[in-house]
């Protein structure tokens, strides 16, 4: 399979995680675009590009450093575009209101949990996936998605809760 | 609330926003971005994000080009849009 089919097979997923994670469409578009470039840089290599193909915990991953690396250097997290992501969050209605002390839940999962924790909340409440598939597409193997899951819950319970009191 | 009941509730709303982007035009604009040929009928490219900012695939499009230019005689990369 070329890039270009694999890219345009996944680019629905690829899109709507990266809006997940950063709460803006434009920093969605970047992170994955970055993503892609990552990905595209690594195609040549036959063992990349087959765990690329097979694995989307490994592509998400990809997105998910890539959005970190987006944020490491210093001028894109400057004051003003800050606030133009919260005011197109506010006027499209994303996650996350700056102006509320209680956190949201989509920020409540990527704070108060692991990576494979809000991976597995994300795809079994976002995307609709079972647990066990969900499970299955981020590497856990059989009875570990089913407690990865219910220890996310508790701990977004416990997270939500104390942010509510604080509030 | 319950937090199932916000999870369902946060996940309608994810949902109602993500249907509105164009994906199609993202995956164009990608594609553009790092050389890669695209169909005739896609719909409307351009090389920024719709906030303006110059994309970093934009920065190191033409990077990737000239080492995926090698790798074209191995068969792999590239191709043009078929899926969509």
């Amino acid at each position: 399979m070329g890039f270009a089919v694999w890219a345009a097979e996944n680019t629905n997923w690829i899109l709507r995680e990266s809006y997940f994670l950063t709460g803006s469409r434009s920093l969605a578009e970047d992170a994955a675009q970055n993503a892609f470039e990552k990905i595209f840089k690594a195609w040549p290599d036959d063992e990349k590009r087959n765990t690329i193909q097979q694995s989307r915990g490994y592509v998400s991953a990809i997105i998910r450093n890539a959005h970190s690396d987006y944020h490491k250097v210093p001028s894109r997290s400057n004051r003003n575009e800050q606030a133009l992501d919260a005011t197109e969050n506010i006027l499209t209605g994303g996650a996350g209101d700056p102006e509320s002390l209680v956190p949201s839940v989509r920020e409540a999962i990527l704070n108060a949990l692991d990576e494979t924790e809000s991976q597995m909340v994300y795809l079994v409440h976002y995307e609709g996936h079972s647990i066990g598939k969900a499970g299955a597409m981020i590497g856990l193997e059989a009875q570990q998605p089913y407690r990865v899951h219910a220890r996310a819950l508790k701990k977004l319970k416990i997270y939500l809760e104390g942010s509510e009191e604080e509030g | 609330m319950d937090l199932e009941k916000r999870l369902h509730r946060d996940a309608e709303s994810f949902a109602e926003e993500v249907a509105a982007f164009d994906t199609k035009g993202f995956l164009a604009r990608v594609l553009v971005t790092l050389g890669i040929p695209v169909q005739d009928d896609a719909p409307s490219l351009g090389a920024a994000s719709p906030a303006g900012r110059p994309t970093a695939a934009g920065r190191a499009g033409a990077e990737l080009r000239a080492g995926h230019d090698q790798d074209k005689d191995k068969g792999e990369g590239g191709g043009a849009l078929r899926a969509g």
